[in-house]
């Protein structure tokens, strides 16, 4: 996981063309190729940093806190499949997290309790398969809701998925038999594995690092397969990769179900880590939540999700010791939605931002726009 | 039967409100190629300052402030001239920067906008409901809204304002387009920017005055949606900023004409639809998705769009 992402493409950046290759060069080797062996050093040292610190810290406060970064981690990891690999905008992400939340929930609730009347404790097992399975049915239901934009133009996603997660949140607040509506599911049992019960905040923080961990490795790998070359090859240019015999209505697609595989994936355990799920916990706000963590890191970036989940969540939790922050809760979302905006006008790249989306975002350097303006403006005089 | 023509009429007058705010996303959407989120947030101003300026006085930030009391027609004008400026400050400061940027960073930056405008609206006028004052001219002395039946149903007179405000201002806005210079500027621009440079257009300055018409229409949906319900809320801009895209993408987007029909269309399938289905009402808001489901699966140039989209 800790490779740059980028540094296959070196090559084929360079064959593309004088421009990239000059202007890449110099720097080129420093900055796509030779950064791994110190970003694998970096990421060695967070990932020790993430398993001494519960220890150092102790108080279950904080460890509660690193579990919520945890999550957040892997959401935005996920997300930055659909929007910074294949540069397609996904609005309603937390209605892919609350699939499989409400999917863990009714199957423990709805069936084994209410229905059969079982000792749910004995089904332990089944959280295992149901976060394969809930991934699943996020996926299906990311392919789904991509299918219908696959004719137009990308951005006709950022609506069908903006409609989709409010659509979530409706049918979770009004399918009453199904979903208890606004009170929720509670009774979610705590993961368990051969009769080791995940009771501690310690143990559940664990957890969720360790698929954190499998996470992050399994998107590291696929983004730098032949399908994470189709993916950003969609982004920089959907036609040339079209030409270039790329099926890219196929490839979108994996991309949103792989995108949502791992919201779901989260969602059910999310549910098991809190026993109990609302659709207060899935609100459109978190979706864009989400998508400023990818933006701040950085897009197509492995590591940027990390950082920006660390970061902003980090500095959420810290302001709301605030009395101020908290009378005010709108100041959160002022400040996101500044970030985003700020970010894409000056450094859409995030704060670890690789060259390579950064030429893409500004593709024309301060020189070329100035030689254009001019051309204008002899144009128009 | 009347019951059947009484929900006709109130989808009419909603999808009248969704025709202005689609003629906004329309217009932005056929020249520059932007889904603007911001419109629903600019429509939410629009309903606030028509409050303001119809108050005698109002709670901002928590402090009671001194408002001008003005009358509905006055305010609902001064709000679409504020929020015109505001939406063209938007242009300038979120949009023209990445106008050379690859789709997704505008994009990104519209709904950061949106998230913002949404947020500063709560930190101004609080996160809950401020009730619309009476419009004198559409009010009985009881406070009731003044109303007629016609064949057993029940029309109010701010509901034939809101219908004749909106054909009022489509037939205005068409022969602007159609026939003035600054419309032929238009839609050369929504056609070909560079070349409509070349041939002496002043490309940002249809841009902006696109924002500019674009925020004034939301402002006016706006003033009249609070006048129809009677309140405003931060949240109230996100739903039907939605659903008028859908309505600009159903009648066909960048053209005018059908960001009216498809507004219209979706006014009436909603109430009709709420009405007569099963679990109707609770399912609302999930219409307007299923029909962009629909359109984009069998016609993706809308119901009057005559091109195909074309990718990239």
């Amino acid at each position: 996981m800790a490779d740059d992402p980028q540094n296959v493409d070196v090559e084929s950046g360079e064959a593309a063309g004088g421009r990239f290759r000059t202007r890449l060069n110099p720097i080129a080797s420093a900055v796509l190729g030779g950064t791994s062996r110190r970003q694998r050093l970096v990421m060695a040292a967070l990932l020790a940093l993430a398993i001494i610190l519960p220890f150092i810290v102790q108080e279950d406060r904080w460890v509660t806190l690193m579990t919520v970064v945890v999550i957040y981690v892997v959401l935005a990891s996920g997300l930055n499949i659909v929007v910074g690999f294949t540069g397609l905008l996904d609005l309603g992400y937390v209605a892919f997290y609350a699939i499989g939340a409400y999917y863990t929930a009714i199957i423990f609730h709805n069936v084994l309790l209410v229905h059969y009347g079982v000792d749910i404790d004995k089904y332990w097992w089944l959280m295992w398969v149901n976060l394969l399975v809930g991934g699943l049915m996020a996926a299906g239901a990311g392919a789904l809701l991509g299918y219908p934009t696959l004719r137009v133009r990308g951005d006709y996603l950022a609506i069908m998925t903006l409609g989709f997660g409010e659509i979530i949140r409706i049918v979770a607040s009004n399918w009453v038999g199904l979903t208890r509506g606004p009170s929720g599911i509670p009774g979610i049992p705590k993961p368990a594995f051969l009769g080791y019960d995940f009771q501690s905040t310690v143990s559940l923080y664990f957890l969720g690092l360790a698929l954190a961990l499998l996470s992050l490795w399994v998107i590291s790998r696929i983004v730098r397969s032949r399908v994470g070359r189709a993916w950003t090859a969609i982004r920089e240019d959907e036609v040339a990769a079209e030409a270039m015999g790329i099926h890219t209505s196929r490839y979108k697609l994996l991309s949103y179900a792989t995108g949502a595989f791992f919201a779901g994936m989260m969602g059910v355990f999310f549910g098991h880590y809190l026993n109990y799920i609302s659709p207060s916990s899935f609100l459109l706000m978190q979706s864009f939540l989400i998508l400023s963590l990818v933006v701040l890191g950085g897009m197509g970036n492995i590591a940027g999700p990390i950082l920006g989940a660390v970061i902003w969540i980090g500095l959420q939790e810290y302001l709301n010791n605030f009395t101020f922050v908290q009378i005010h809760p709108e100041t959160r979302g002022i400040a996101l939605g500044l970030v985003l905006v700020l970010l894409m006008v000056f450094r859409p790249q995030g704060l670890l931002g690789s060259l390579r989306v950064a030429l893409e975002m500004h593709p024309k350097t301060r020189a070329e726009s100035e030689h254009e303006r001019q051309e204008w403006s002899d144009a128009l005089h | 039967m009347s019951s059947f023509a009484q929900q006709l009429v109130n989808g009419l007058m909603i999808g009248c409100l969704y025709a202005l705010i689609a003629v906004a996303y329309t217009m932005v959407y056929g020249i520059i190629e932007l889904i603007n989120f911001a419109f629903g947030e600019l429509f939410m101003f629009g309903a606030f300052i028509t409050i303001m300026m119809m108050s005698k006085d109002i709670t901002l930030f928590g402090h009671t402030a001194p408002m001008p009391h003005l009358s509905f027609f006055l305010a609902a004008l001064i709000a679409m001239a504020v929020v015109g400026v505001m939406g063209v400050v938007i242009e300038r400061l979120a949009y023209r920067p990445l106008r050379n940027a690859p789709r997704l960073a505008a994009l990104i930056s519209a709904i950061g906008v949106s998230v913002l405008l949404q947020n500063v609206a709560q930190a101004i006028y609080g996160s809950n409901q401020i009730p619309f004052p009476n419009i004198g001219l559409f009010t009985t002395a009881a406070g009731e809204p003044k109303s007629f039946a016609f064949g057993g149903v029940q029309i109010t007179y701010f509901q034939l304002f809101v219908v004749a405000v909106t054909i009022v201002v489509m037939l205005l806005l068409t022969t602007f387009v159609r026939r003035t210079r600054m419309g032929r500027a238009m839609r050369a621009s929504a056609q070909d920017k560079r070349t409509s440079a070349l041939m002496g257009v002043n490309v940002n300055r249809v841009i902006a005055l696109t924002f500019l018409i674009g925020s004034a229409m939301g402002a006016l949906a706006g003033a009249l949606y609070g006048g129809v319900y009677h309140a405003a809320w931060p949240l109230m801009g996100f739903t039907p900023g939605l659903k008028a895209f859908i309505a600009a993408v159903l009648g066909g987007i960048g053209n005018i004409p059908g960001a009216f029909l498809g507004g219209l269309t979706l006014g009436v399938i909603e109430a009709l639809g709420s009405a007569y289905l099963p679990l109707g009402s609770q399912y609302r808001d999930a219409f307007a998705f299923v029909i962009l489901i629909l359109i984009l699966s069998f016609k993706p140039s809308g119901l009057l769009g005559a091109t195909v989209e074309q990718k990239a």
